[in-house]
C-alpha cells in the first residue's frame, strides 16, 4: 500500500524544483485518485520508472503554456519544444533525486525519460490506482502522477 | 615446490641432464685421447733421434780407435763415446719402463710405454744387444788417463856439410835435420784399451745397425700406435656424436610425443571445460582477492546478467547497476566476510544475504525488468590458503515468483477467510447494498478531493463533505459488524479531524487522506470479491443440486437467501436473484437489529429493537433513511438506553425498548420516528458539553430554552461521549442526520422527557412518484 511518506517524497521533489529552479514556489493542489482509465497526461511529460520495494512509474506532466512561462521565468529565450522537454525532464530528475535520497536503499530508480505528446508511450501498471497531485504554479496547473504497486 | 620436486618436468630434466653427462664423457674421452697425440709425436721424434745413437756410439768408438792408433789424444773422443753410450742407455731404459726423459732441448718428454708384445720383444732384443754392447763398452768407458807412454827418441846423426864447394851460389847448407820426434807408444793400458776398442768396433760393426733398426722399428710402431689412436679417437668422436644425436633425437621424440599427449589431454580437458561452461545453466565464475572476476566463466552468465563483457569487472561493478545500494553494501560485506581465514563456511552460508536477491535490469522500452538471482559462494583453497571464491548464480525468478504468489495466495486466502467469517454474519442484501453505497460514498469523497482548490477556504470546505461521506460508511459498516471497514473509516475520520484542527491547510495536508481512501477502496474491493466468490459458490452448489447430488452447504444458501439461521431447514431453496433490491429494506431491519445488538453488547446494555414500515421506504430515500436510522439507533443505544442496573432502579425492564417506524403520510410525505425509553436528553449536560467544546459561551448557555438546548446536539462536533470510539465521540452523527434531512428537504423534530424517553421525528417530503400517484 502506498504510504504518505512516499507520496510526500515525490511531491517535495517536484515543489523543490519550482522553489529553486523556477524562482517561484508552486503550491500543491488537492490530491485525488484515478481508479479507471489513464490519469491526465498533458503535452509534456517527464517520467521515471521505479522497481524494488515498489514497482511502477511516477511522472510530471505539464502544459505547453505553463512550461513556456517557466522557461521565461528562468531567463530562457528559446521557447522550443526541446527546451520544454528538457524542463519536464529536469523536474523528473529532481523527483528521482529526492526519491533516491529517501528510498535509494530500497528502490531502483531509472533515469528520466521525456514524452512530448504521445500519451500511449506512458504505460501505467494494470489494475493499479494512480494518485494525482495537482501542482499549481501561478495560474497554471501541472500534475504529478504516482502509479506504484 | 622443492628443488627436486620437478613435477611434470621431471622427465625432461633427467633426459637433458643425461644427455649433458654423455656429452661431457665424450669430451673427456676425446680430451684424454687427444692429449696422447703430442706425447706420441714427441715419442716418434725421440725414437728417430735415438735411432742414430748406436751409429754415434760406433762412430765414436771407431774414432777413438783411430786416435789411439795414431797416438793422438783420445780424451774428447772417449768423452763423445761415453756421452753417446750414456744417452742411448738412458733412452733405452726409459723406453723399456715408459718413463720420462729430458731431450736435448731440455723439454721433458713422456715416453710412450711400449706395451705391445712386438714392441716388448723388440725392446727386449734391443736391450739384449745393448747389454752385449754395453759389456764391451764398459772397460772403455771406465778408462781414464792417457793410453800412451812417452819414450825420448835416439839423437840424430850430424848434419852433412853444406854443398858450397859445389857451386858458387851454393845452396845454403843443408839445414840440420829436424830433431827426431819422441816416439809414442801405447802403454799397457793403452794396449788394453786398443784391444777393447778393437773388440767393440768389431761387435759394434754388426750390432749398431741392429740397434738402430730396433729404435726405428719402435718409432714406426709408436707412429702406427698414434695413428691407431687417432682412428680410435675419430671413431669415438663420430660414435659419440652419432650417439648424442640419437639420444637427442630420442629425447626429442619422447618429449614431442609426451607434449602431444599432454596437449591432446589439455585440449580435451579444455574442450570439456568449455562444453561444461557453455552448457551449464548456472552462472559460474571465480572471484579473486581483489573481487575481480576470473577470465573463465559460464555462458549462462551472459544471459543472467544481460551483458557480454566481463573483462576486468569487479563484483561490485557487476551488481552496482542492478541492485539497490543497501543490497550492494550488504553483498560486499558478506563477500568480504568470506575471505576471512578463520571462517566457518557452512555457518557463513546460512546467512548468505544473496541467496534470493532482487535485481533490476534496464528495459530498453523503459522501466525495469525484475529478476531474482540466487548467489552461492564456495571458498577455493590452493596449497592450504584461500585463492578464490567460486560463485554460482542462478536465475530463480520463476521459483521466487511462484513462491511469492503462493504466499500471497495463502495470505490472501487467510485474509479472505477472516473476511468471509465476518461477512457470513452479514445479511447478503445488506452487504450488497452497503458495498454499493460505500462505493458511491468513496467516489464522492474522491470527487470532492478532485475539485480544484488553491485557497485554504477551498481546502477547508472539502473536509466537512468528506467527513459526512466517510461517517456514513463507517456507520453502516458498524451496523453490519464489518469491523475492518469500520476501523479504516474511523482512521479516515481521525485524519479529517486532525485537518480540522490545523491553522492552515494545503494540498500536501490531504495526502494522508488519499492514501487512506486508496486503502478503503482496496479493502472494499476485497469484500466485493469475497461476496462474488460466495455467489459463485452458491451457483455451483445449486447446479450440482439440480443434477441430483446431495444437498450441501445450506449455510451458504441460507445466507444468500437472507434467512435467519434459526429457521434453517433442509428444504431446497431456489437461489435468490441477487440483482433485485427487494430485500434491501428487510436488510435494513436486520442491519439495525445487528447494530443495536452489537452496540448494546459493547456498552453492556440490553435492547429490543422494533422496526415497522421500513419496507415502505421509497427507493430515492432508501440510502438517506438507512444512514439516518443507523445514526439514530446507535445514538439511542449509546446515549439513551441505560445499563440494566440503572434501568432496574428506575423500575424499567432490563432491556431498553427502541422503535423505528416509517409511516407514509400521503401527500404530506413520510414520517420516520426513532424512539427509545432511555434516560432522555439531559439538557444540563448538553449545555455543559457545548460550552466545553466552545460551541457556545456560558452566557449563551444560560439563555437557552429546552428546545434550543436540544438543537445543540445537531451542531457539528457535538458529542457527550467522554472519549472517542468507533461508536461515538466526534459529534458527527447528528450533524449527518441534520444534513441528510435537510438535503431531502425534510425537517427534524425532537421530544424528550428526562428519565423516560427520547423521540426523533423526521418528516420527509413526498417523492415525485408518490405525488403523481
Amino acid at each position: 500500500m502506498m504510504t504518505k511518506v512516499e507520496l510526500e517524497t515525490f511531491v517535495e521533489g517536484t515543489t523543490h524544483y519550482f522553489a529553486t529552479a523556477a524562482n517561484q514556489p508552486a503550491s500543491v493542489g488537492s490530491p485525488y485518485i484515478v481508479q479507471e482509465g489513464k490519469p491526465t497526461i498533458q503535452e509534456f511529460t517527464g517520467m521515471i520508472s521505479i522497481a524494488g520495494k515498489r514497482r511502477g512509474i511516477v511522472y510530471f506532466t505539464a502544459s505547453r503554456p505553463m512550461l513556456t512561462v517557466m522557461l521565461m521565468r528562468m531567463g530562457e529565450t528559446e521557447l522550443t519544444q526541446e527546451n520544454m522537454c528538457d524542463l519536464v525532464g529536469e523536474v523528473a530528475n529532481t523527483i528521482s533525486g529526492n526519491a533516491r535520497r529517501d528510498f535509494g536503499k530500497d528502490f531502483m530508480i531509472s533515469v528520466p525519460t521525456v514524452v512530448a505528446g504521445e500519451p500511449e508511450k506512458i504505460v501505467t501498471p494494470d489494475n493499479i490506482r494512480s494518485f494525482v497531485i495537482p501542482i499549481n504554479w501561478r495560474s497554471h496547473s501541472a500534475q504529478l502522477v504516482v502509479c506504484l504497486e | 615446490m622443492g628443488i627436486l620436486d620437478l613435477g611434470r618436468y621431471k622427465g625432461i630434466v633427467f633426459a637433458i641432464t643425461g644427455f649433458l653427462v654423455f656429452i661431457a664423457i665424450i669430451l673427456a674421452v676425446n680430451h684424454g685421447k687427444a692429449g696422447g697425440f703430442s706425447d706420441n709425436v714427441a715419442g716418434v721424434r725421440f725414437l728417430e733421434n735415438q735411432a742414430v745413437l748406436p751409429h754415434a756410439v760406433y762412430d765414436a768408438s771407431v774414432q777413438l780407435a783411430q786416435r789411439l792408433q795414431n797416438g793422438e789424444k783420445v780424451d774428447d773422443a772417449l768423452e763423445s763415446l761415453r756421452k753417446a753410450a750414456t744417452t742411448f742407455d738412458r733412452s733405452l731404459n726409459s723406453l723399456a719402463n715408459g718413463g720420462m726423459i729430458t731431450d736435448s732441448s731440455g723439454d721433458i718428454i713422456v715416453l710412450p710405454s711400449m706395451t705391445e708384445p712386438e714392441a716388448v720383444a723388440q725392446l727386449k732384443n734391443g736391450s739384449k744387444l745393448w747389454d752385449g754392447y754395453k759389456a764391451k763398452l764398459d772397460p772403455i768407458l771406465r778408462f781414464s788417463g792417457s793410453p800412451y807412454v812417452t819414450a825420448q827418441p835416439a839423437p840424430a846423426p850430424a848434419p852433412a856439410p853444406a854443398p858450397a864447394a859445389n857451386g858458387k851460389n851454393a845452396a845454403p847448407a843443408v839445414a840440420a835435420p829436424p830433431p827426431a820426434a819422441p816416439t809414442i807408444q801405447l802403454s799397457p793400458r793403452g794396449r788394453r784399451l786398443q784391444t777393447a776398442l778393437t773388440d767393440l768396433t768389431q761387435y759394434g760393426n754388426t750390432v749398431h745397425g741392429q740397434l738402430s733398426k730396433v729404435l726405428t722399428d719402435l718409432s714406426i710402431q709408436v707412429e702406427a700406435n698414434s695413428r691407431k689412436q687417432t682412428d680410435t679417437l675419430r671413431y669415438i668422436q663420430v660414435g659419440g656424436m652419432a650417439a648424442a644425436l640419437l639420444l637427442l633425437g630420442a629425447i626429442f621424440l619422447f618429449f614431442t610425443r609426451n607434449l602431444r599427449k599432454e596437449e591432446a589431454s589439455a585440449n580435451r580437458q579444455r574442450k570439456e571445460t568449455q562444453d561444461i561452461l557453455r552448457t551449464v545453466n548456472e552462472g559460474l565464475f571465480l572471484l579473486d582477492k581483489d573481487l575481480k572476476l576470473g577470465s573463465e566463466r559460464s555462458m549462462a552468465l551472459n544471459n543472467i546478467f544481460r551483458r557480454e563483457e566481463f573483462l576486468d569487472l569487479t563484483f561490485d561493478k557487476l551488481l552496482k547497476d542492478i541492485v539497490p545500494e543497501k543490497t550492494l553494501r550488504t553483498a560486499m560485506d558478506y563477500v568480504a566476510l568470506l575471505w576471512g581465514e578463520r571462517v566457518n563456511e557452512k555457518l557463513v552460508k546460512t546467512i548468505n544475504p544473496l541467496n534470493e536477491v532482487e535485481v533490476h535490469f534496464d528495459n530498453p522500452a523503459g522501466g525495469f525488468d525484475t529478476h531474482f538471482l540466487e548467489f552461492d559462494f564456495n571458498r577455493v583453497k590452493s596449497e592450504g590458503s584461500l585463492s578464490h571464491l567460486l560463485v554460482t548464480v542462478n536465475d530463480v525468478t520463476k521459483r521466487v515468483m511462484l513462491s511469492r504468489e503462493l504466499q500471497e495466495s495463502q495470505e490472501k486466502a487467510q485474509a479472505q477467510l477472516d473476511l468471509l467469517l465476518r461477512i457470513l454474519h452479514v445479511e447478503p442484501d445488506s452487504l450488497t447494498s452497503f458495498l454499493t453505497d460505500a462505493d458511491v460514498s468513496l467516489k464522492m469523497v474522491n470527487s470532492i478531493l478532485k475539485e480544484p482548490a488553491r485557497e485554504e477556504s477551498a481546502f477547508r470546505a472539502k473536509i466537512d463533505g468528506i467527513y459526512r461521506q466517510v461517517h456514513a460508511v463507517k456507520g453502516e459498516a458498524a451496523a453490519l459488524g464489518l469491523k475492518t471497514v469500520e476501523q479504516r473509516a474511523h482512521a479516515f475520520e481521525e485524519s479529517l479531524n486532525d485537518l480540522k484542527g490545523r491553522q492552515s491547510l494545503s494540498g500536501s495536508d490531504f495526502l494522508p487522506l488519499v492514501v487512506k481512501l486508496d486503502d478503503l477502496f482496496n479493502h472494499l474491493a476485497q469484500v466485493r470479491e469475497m461476496l462474488s466468490r460466495l455467489v459463485d459458490l452458491h451457483h455451483a452448489i445449486a447446479t450440482r443440486r439440480t443434477a441430483g447430488s446431495e444437498v450441501g452447504a445450506e449455510k451458504v444458501d441460507q445466507w444468500l437467501a437472507g434467512q435467519d439461521q434459526t429457521q434453517i431447514t433442509k428444504a431446497i431453496i431456489p437461489p435468490p436473484d441477487l440483482g433485485e433490491t427487494t430485500g434491501a429494506v428487510g436488510g435494513l431491519e436486520r442491519t439495525l437489529e445487528d447494530l443495536a445488538a452489537r452496540v448494546a453488547s459493547s456498552q453492556s446494555k440490553q435492547v429490543n429493537l422494533r422496526c415497522a414500515g421500513l419496507e415502505g421506504v421509497p427507493e430515492s430515500y432508501r440510502r438517506a433513511v438507512k444512514d439516518i436510522t443507523i445514526q439514530l439507533v446507535r445514538n439511542a443505544v449509546v446515549h439513551g438506553i441505560e445499563e440494566p442496573g440503572e434501568r432496574a432502579k428506575a423500575n424499567k425492564a432490563a432491556a431498553g425498548a427502541l422503535a423505528v417506524e416509517f409511516t407514509p403520510r400521503g401527500t404530506d410525505g413520510y414520517e420516520l420516528i426513532v424512539q427509545d425509553d432511555g434516560r432522555g436528553l439531559q439538557l444540563e449536560r448538553i449545555k455543559e458539553v457545548a460550552v466545553e467544546r466552545g460551541l457556545i459561551t456560558p452566557a449563551q448557555a444560560a439563555l437557552l430554552d429546552p428546545r434550543q438546548t436540544m438543537a445543540l446536539i445537531f451542531r457539528p462536533g457535538f458529542s457527550t461521549a467522554d472519549r472517542v470510539t468507533t461508536d461515538a465521540g466526534r459529534g458527527a452523527g447528528m450533524d449527518l442526520v441534520r444534513i441528510l434531512v435537510a438535503e431531502l428537504g425534510g425537517r427534524v423534530g425532537l421530544a424528550s422527557a428526562g428519565g423516560k424517553f427520547s423521540k426523533f421525528k423526521i418528516w420527509l417530503p413526498a417523492t415525485q412518484s408518490a405525488v403523481a400517484a
